[in-house]
């Protein structure tokens, strides 16, 4: 968990990233790992996005906000090496998976910066993320998780 | 205090519960009184040794004003199982399950991709969700292959101008 906040901070160190990252400074971060991304994926039902064979598929139609977090999560899978290994399998709720734990923490350390110490900062964070028009599932979520193992 | 080991996947319950009880401040006695269940299970669930029981989720219902949706929302279903499969893909697929907009939780759902595209196993998705997947890749390959040999050149600009 803390290589993966680690990983996102370095991360928005290089891009150069002041605030929240926008879905520029993340695609500029793909491209950059060597990944591509689609964003017109025709996923239906719960699916929203995907990372196969180097590319981040993204689907189509979604806001702004899930588009940005889809992609810094699947980017978090890649350069935290999720890609090549096996996972485990999950039924619901919080990430049971630590790759999934992982990449959560990589996407909200990523776009809103290093996670706070505490719970009323990790809420602010959310808030803040929330005005973004981020997700607010994954705000939730993500912040649950870093609060969890902080 | 537990003695017992902390299970990762009850680590986000665990502290979640340990948070609510206490901004309630309802000690660990009066809580496992109103679950009717001993001190020690309690310790047991805020320290993620433990899993509570289905009656017992619901009897928190009323003291920590949580709906239960939101509290199972917390754990894996109690037939969770790990698996380890040969993939290279994974997913997440965000559903707002509560209610309320700010309680909307993130409900993950993972695949299991073989590494020729085949879908190895899937969790907790429907026939069109599935297919919906299949789909996507095939498309983008093709897509990739239209433009000129299925390079991957173009980076993401080039991938999303395919849409």
């Amino acid at each position: 968990m803390l290589q993966a906040v680690e990983r996102a901070l370095a991360l928005r160190a290089d891009l150069g990233v002041v605030g929240i990252a926008t879905e520029a400074q993340i695609e500029r971060a793909i491209e950059g790992a060597g990944l591509e991304w689609w964003d017109e994926a025709p996923l239906e039902g719960r699916v929203y996005g995907f990372l196969f064979d180097g590319v981040v598929y993204v689907r189509r139609g979604v806001t702004p906000g899930t588009r940005l977090v889809v992609k810094a999560h699947e980017l978090g899978h890649a350069l935290l090496g999720h890609d090549a290994g096996a996972f485990t399998a999950v039924h619901g709720g919080i990430p049971v998976s630590r790759h999934e734990q992982d990449a959560h923490a990589f996407a909200f350390a990523a776009l809103l910066g290093p996670p706070a110490a505490t719970g009323t900062g990790i809420t602010r964070q959310i808030q803040a993320g929330g005005r973004a028009d981020l997700p607010v599932g994954f705000l939730f979520t993500s912040g649950s998780v870093l609060l969890a193992l902080r | 205090m537990s003695t017992k080991q902390p299970r990762q996947e009850l680590i986000a319950f665990a502290s979640w519960l340990r948070r609510q009880r206490r901004a309630r401040r309802i000690s660990q006695n009066a809580l496992a009184e109103k679950l009717g269940v001993s001190k020690s299970a309690v310790s047991e669930y805020e320290a993620g040794a433990r899993r509570p029981r289905l009656e017992s989720l619901r009897k928190m219902v009323d003291p920590l004003e949580t709906p239960l949706e939101q509290i199972e929302a917390l754990l894996p279903s109690e037939d969770a199982e790990t698996s380890r499969l040969p993939g290279s893909y994974v997913g997440w697929t965000p559903v707002a399950t509560a209610s309320s907009t700010s309680a909307a939780i993130t409900r993950p759902a993972l695949l299991f991709l073989g590494p020729n595209g085949e879908i190895e196993g899937i969790d907790d998705l429907d026939e069109a969700e599935q297919t919906s997947v299949r789909r996507s890749i095939a498309t983008f390959r093709e897509r990739r292959a239209a433009r000129g040999g299925g390079s991957a050149s173009g980076g993401g600009a080039g991938a999303r101008a395919t849409g």
